[in-house]
């Protein structure tokens, strides 16, 4: 679950470097549009995704030291 | 009509191409994930039969509340993953939901770049009066930059900077719209970059000299 949720941060980096470089190159009422419409839900995803699998990360931690004990 | 700024033509494509690898990207490390719990949920699903095995098996003067114990905590960590993988095909859901959304996310990209296209041909025809809405466009500075040179028979053009599909789409299409006649389009200064890009478009590579390429292609016109 670690390894998982450090490529959701990789991608989060990704998805904001992507998402900067478009508000710098791209400016019209087109690109708020496109902004709201598909840029919004990719970080959204990105966020949900990655508190997610952290939750699952601490969890699984606790399970395994509950029966580890 | 809307004001239309880009500074960077180059950014539809990327982003075209961008957004569904991000998207696909989450949707395997959800299903990586989904995985990994049914995993979890297999191994103490496993543990708790073994346990009531051993519970089963046990003497009768044996004490056995360790073993209850555990089997107790097993039954309540099975419930817990269980939920926990219920939970999980929302997020999953979600995934497969923003894939679908990134796929057309693309598709709206390439028809950006194709209107891009059409725009820089219009504009090299001398209508970019009708538009009216560019003047912040540094893209359509740069195709009243690069216009080719008619000698003879052959349409000149000399490579500034870097060379993508749109410059080379945009030369084709100024030419097709001229009345200029000739049969043969020359890029002079390519680089072993473009190469590829050249040849999937039909142009044949020349060495003119150490590390000094051009290249042609024969039109009909």
């Amino acid at each position: 679950m670690t390894e998982l949720s450090n490529k959701i941060k990789t991608s989060e980096h990704q998805f904001q470097l992507l998402h900067q470089r478009m508000q710098g190159a791209w400016r019209d009422d087109r690109s708020q549009e496109f902004d709201k419409k598909y840029m919004d839900s990719l970080a959204d995803l990105l966020q949900s995704t990655y508190h997610m699998l952290r939750s699952y990360e601490h969890r699984i931690r606790q399970i395994e030291n509950k029966l580890s004990n | 009509m809307s004001r239309w700024i880009i500074n960077d033509v180059r950014l539809y494509g990327e982003i075209g191409q961008e957004l569904p690898v991000l998207s696909k990207g989450i949707e395997e490390i959800n299903a990586e994930a989904n995985g990994i719990l049914n995993e979890l949920l297999r191994d103490l699903g496993v543990d708790y039969q073994e346990t009531v095995d051993e519970i089963q098996q046990a003497d009768e003067e044996e004490d056995t509340s360790e073993l209850e114990q555990r089997k107790f905590e097993l039954k309540s960590l099975i419930s817990e993953v269980e939920h926990m993988i219920i939970a999980h095909r929302q997020i999953e859901d979600d995934s497969k939901r923003v894939s679908d959304k990134m796929q057309k996310a693309q598709q709206i990209m390439s028809q950006f770049a194709v209107i891009a296209e059409h725009y820089m041909g219009v504009r090299s025809t001398g209508f970019h009066s009708h538009q009216g809405n560019n003047q912040d466009n540094q893209w359509g500075n740069r195709a009243a930059k690069d216009d080719y040179r008619h000698v003879g028979d052959t349409f000149h053009y000399t490579k500034t900077d870097s060379l993508n599909q749109l410059d080379i789409s945009k030369l084709e299409q100024q030419i097709k719209q001229s009345s200029d006649k000739g049969n043969k389009i020359s890029i002079d200064k390519v680089s072993q970059l473009d190469f590829d890009l050249l040849e999937k478009n039909g142009y044949s590579i020349n060495q003119n000299g150490p590390n000094d390429y051009s290249a042609y292609k024969i039109i009909s016109k």
